[in-house]
């Protein structure tokens, strides 16, 4: 099994940390004149994203952990999994609820992801910064109104909800940033 | 790995005459107080036993050599030989990662003070210290004891390792690997990691009477064993000198010598030779004297107020 020592820390490594693999944050290296050096690191567990601190006697190894960061494009979800192809080798992998999480609602078939592999299995999806997405639902608006006074909620073909400007109607493609959730601009076919 | 890639020095040329500065104003304070400046090798055969301090080796032709950790071997040799007040301000190496407040490589000033206890150095660290610093600034001395009570409510010298581990996870962060802490590993932790972070600002904070097993080249407390007659001296929560009362019981010190060595082995660390040259000195006679090792570059960082050591240092390639 891989290891890496405390004097091998640097922002990025990934290692095992209860047992979940964990990327580190910041490497702080303490060393009293006299005694015992420490590393004091922050670290995100790259499974659900938390940030803790650890503090490891300098000298001490830990697990490393097998994860790589990859883009596969989004295939379809049977409503259990949520299926992915690597373009390159074809591969598909599939993703469960938890490891996919908010990103449900920016997925649309085709686009490409990054996905995080752990041991070669998805421990999280990231959506495209940008997607294109069809309005479902959402109230008449006011036609013409395109002064951009006020906004309403909307409907997206993949279940999202987003604020939409009044002129926005059923049947239009918007362009959504997925990490703020916000709506950009309307595209016009 | 190599930091530095540009040729420009690391500090600028204001640090620069700063330090010179700065070094001459100690010269003159040792000369005034007829201490006077010795030089003694960076190269020798031998280096320490310590298990926390990691020595550099190098090759000459077939030997092999250590870059001194600090001089207070060749230092202490010299006292049993002259019986003089001396100081020296040398280079001094160590294996281990550098750091903001840290330097593989680093500038030190170690000097020993003949016919002087551990209380009369500390306060003659503070009069070389104080008039070097712009603002004035206070001086508190706490009991190694008395500021693990204050900032931890725990007595470092006789609470449970449990109640230790207990303190860090609450205060500090969770720690990785915890059965292979020793008691001093915690105590370490603590000090590094809580005591110093909350130190507050413009204070030179002495610690005195460290516990008897961080006693290291200090002698025992006569009025209390469990404490050794050691001091450090932190400001801003940056530790920058590490004070004896000498220890001149030669046997003694070849006990601490030897734990060390058998610590060194436990831990798969490499192994080190006794001094033995060291040792011969002591039994010839190490006069009462105490001695103190003070981080030119940290004071540097102290006097200029600059966070990254490397800005006090003319150069940084490591």
């Amino acid at each position: 099994m891989a290891s890496y020592s405390t004097n091998e820390f640097k922002g990025g490594l990934k290692i095992l940390i209860d047992k979940d693999p964990c990327s580190i944050i910041e490497n702080e290296i303490v060393k009293p004149g006299k005694g015992q050096a420490f590393n004091r690191v922050k670290i995100r567990n790259l499974k659900t994203g938390r940030v803790i601190e650890r503090t490891f006697k300098s000298g001490e190894s830990v697990e490393a952990a097998d994860v790589m960061e990859t883009e596969m494009q989004y295939l379809y979800s049977d409503g259990e999994f949520w299926h992915f192809m690597d373009q390159e080798s074809f591969e598909q992998t599939s993703a469960d609820k938890t490891t996919v999480g908010e990103a449900y609602k920016w997925l649309k078939d085709q686009d490409i992801c990054t996905l995080l592999l752990w041991n070669n299995a998805p421990i999280s999806v990231e959506p495209p910064n940008f997607v294109t997405l069809e309005i479902t639902e959402t109230d008449p608006g006011l036609k013409g109104d395109t002064s951009g006074g006020g906004n309403k909620p909307a409907t997206l073909q993949t279940g999202a909800i987003v604020k939409v400007p009044l002129f926005i109607q059923i049947g239009e493609i918007i362009k959504v940033d997925t990490r703020s959730g916000e709506y950009v601009s309307r595209i016009k076919e | 790995m190599i930091k530095h890639s540009s040729w420009t020095p690391s500090a600028s040329s204001n640090t620069l005459k700063k330090r010179s500065d700065t070094l001459h104003t100690i010269r003159s304070f040792f000369y005034n107080r007829n201490i006077y400046e010795v030089e003694t090798p960076l190269l020798s055969q031998y280096s320490v036993t310590d298990p926390h301090i990691d020595s550099i080796s190098s090759k000459l032709y077939q030997a092999t050599y250590f870059l001194q950790t600090s001089p207070e071997f060749f230092m202490k040799r010299l006292l049993a030989s002259n019986s003089d007040s001396i100081f020296q301000i040398c280079k001094a190496f160590r294996h281990e990662q550098s750091s903001p407040t840290h330097s593989a490589e680093f500038t030190m000033l170690e000097w020993y003070h003949i016919g002087i206890d551990y209380h009369a150095l500390m306060s003659e660290v503070e009069a070389l210290i104080t008039p070097l610093l712009s603002q004035s600034i206070d001086v508190k001395k706490y009991s190694y004891q008395s500021i693990f009570f204050t900032y931890c409510q725990l007595n470092p010298l006789n609470c449970s390792i449990q109640q230790l581990e207990q303190f860090v996870v609450n205060n500090i962060s969770e720690v990785q690997q915890a059965e292979n802490f020793s008691r001093d590993d915690w105590l370490d932790l603590i000090m590094a990691l809580f005591i110093q972070k909350n130190m507050p600002d413009n204070q030179l904070i002495f610690i005195f009477d460290y516990p008897a097993s961080q006693a290291s080249l200090a002698q025992l407390s006569s009025i209390n064993p469990l404490v050794a007659e050691r001091f450090e001296c932190f400001f801003n929560g940056i530790e920058l000198a590490n004070g004896f009362q000498e220890l001149q019981n030669a046997e003694i010190q070849q006990e601490r010598f030897k734990e060390n060595q058998n610590t060194r082995q436990h831990n798969k660390q490499p192994a080190m030779d006794i001094d033995i040259h060291f040792l011969q000195a002591l039994q010839h006679g190490l006069p009462f004297c105490s001695g103190v090792a003070l981080g030119i570059d940290r004071l540097m960082m102290i006097i200029l107020n600059k966070h990254n050591i490397e800005e006090c240092m003319s150069f940084s390639d490591i």
